[in-house]
């Protein structure tokens, strides 16, 4: 059995250590491409709202629908959150391609590449995780100056601690709390990927000759928590950068409501 | 199990640790730009070629739901307006029919009491017109009784006194006698 923690080096490429997460996340990444230009060309055909649409074109549809309702709730800027929107949908769908290819049969030690795994989960590898959790706290910000202005937005953090000494100690755990958010961000769905990889490996290994018997119900579990870690990831983005763009007591207690109730969902 | 959680216990030492915290975790900056681009890539294909014609569709459908919602509204209302005309106009046609009605029973009445007053009008001319004609036959039979019996006391009288007497005169006489008689009877 193998395990790694970080994505494993297959060759190196333009001065770039091609790994295996990045072979894998390739292929998730041009599927999700020729997959929504084929349920965007299909809608756009389909100009009378007929019910002639695929399976997956109507599942993409559902999805769209349901979290676009969602910034739409969770943003009370109406403006902002259409500007918002493609962008968190985008980190949903991407997420939940990348987890969901990295439980795909051929993924791990079934094939190698010398002694290394040829496919590895995207999603299981840091920089991944990292850089989505990083564009997400930049863009936090960029929204957050675009509707606050450059004043409003550094008095989130910085305050006069001669006038308000409470407001600037939460102002301070308030720039503290950005860099604890990216953090959490990445290693959330680090962790739940990669803790799914090993799940799955450690029960194929256990169940021994039982495990095709096993395996599914951990596939099945494994699916469901994809969609919810994807979820996750785009709805702790949505209320964060409306968290930003809203900056007041209100916004305040209804995001602690929202981030209370994610991470339970996530645990 | 031992040699599994041996192989576990393993993996982290057998690794090989360059670059600190960040190698051990294999955070690699090339390859976190590369992460960027390809989901700055994504952003804009999807941006560009997918949301809009989904969320066109999706505007569409919202204002054909808003459509049939409003037309439904107005269908509702203009229902309910044609209830109410409906109502209002059997009220009214109750109203006119017993006004028809009534006029018809006072009419009925007036009719009824016409026929009464006719009918009785005619029965009091009957039964003037016959009691006249009796009272003219009384008179009549009276008169005719008188006469004869003047005639026949004079032939009585003529009998008995055997004496021929005037006729003429007799009669005269008698019919003095009579008159006299039936005035003092009144009396």
């Amino acid at each position: 059995m193998h395990v790694s923690i970080k994505a494993e080096p297959l060759f190196e490429m333009f001065g770039i250590e091609i790994t295996n997460a990045i072979l894998l996340g390739i292929i998730g990444l041009g599927f999700l491409i020729v997959w929504m230009i084929f349920v965007a060309r299909k809608i756009a055909q389909d100009r009378y709202g007929s019910d002639k649409k695929g399976f997956f074109t109507r599942l993409v549809l559902w999805v769209f629908e349901g979290l676009y309702k969602t910034v739409h709730e969770t943003i009370p800027n109406k403006k902002v959150a259409r500007q918002v929107a493609p962008f968190v949908i985008t980190i949903f769908f991407i997420v939940v391609i990348q987890y969901y290819t990295g439980i795909l049969p051929f993924v791990g030690e079934a094939m190698t590449f010398g002694h290394t795994p040829l496919f590895r989960s995207q999603a299981a590898d840091l920089n991944f995780t990292l850089t989505l959790a990083i564009i997400t706290i930049v863009a936090c910000q960029v929204w957050a100056f675009r509707v606050l202005g450059f004043k409003g937005n550094m008095h989130r953090y910085f305050v006069n601690p001669l006038k308000d000494p409470i407001g600037c100690f939460a102002g301070f755990l308030e720039l503290i709390g950005e860099f604890s958010r990216m953090l959490a961000l990445a290693m959330r769905l680090f962790g739940n990927v990669f803790a799914g990889e090993v799940l799955l490996v450690v029960v194929a290994y256990l169940g021994s000759f039982a495990s095709p018997a096993l395996l599914p119900f951990f596939y099945i579990f494994e699916l469901f928590i994809g969609g919810i870690q994807a979820y996750v990831f785009f709805m702790l983005a949505t209320v964060f950068i409306g968290l930003a763009v809203s900056h007041d007591s209100h916004a305040e207690s209804v995001h602690s409501t929202e981030v209370k109730m994610v991470s339970e969902m996530s645990t | 199990m031992e040699k599994l959680l041996y192989l576990f216990a393993s993996t982290e030492a057998s690794e090989e640790v360059t670059g600190g915290m960040f190698g051990s975790l294999g955070i690699d900056w090339k390859v976190m730009i590369l992460q960027l681009i390809a989901f700055g890539v994504l952003v804009f294909v999807l941006a560009k070629w997918v949301y809009p014609p989904i969320l066109a569709m999706l505007d569409r459908r919202q204002k054909l739901i808003d459509d049939s919602i409003k037309a439904a509204k107005k269908a509702s209302a203009d229902s309910e307006k044609a209830a109410k005309d409906i109502a209002q106009q059997l009220s009214k046609a109750r109203v006119e029919a017993e006004d028809i009605v009534a006029a018809a029973h006072k009419q009925t009445e007036q009719i009824l009491v016409d026929a009464n007053q006719e009918a009785e009008r005619r029965s009091e001319a009957t039964v003037a017109a016959a009691r006249a004609q009796l009272a003219r036959d009384v008179e009549t039979a009276r008169k005719t009784l008188r006469d004869e019996t003047a005639n026949l006391v004079a032939l009585a009288t003529e009998k008995v006194v055997d004496e021929k007497v005037d006729m003429t005169k007799d009669a005269k006489l008698i019919r003095e006698a009579i008159s006299k008689t039936e005035k003092e009877v009144k009396e």
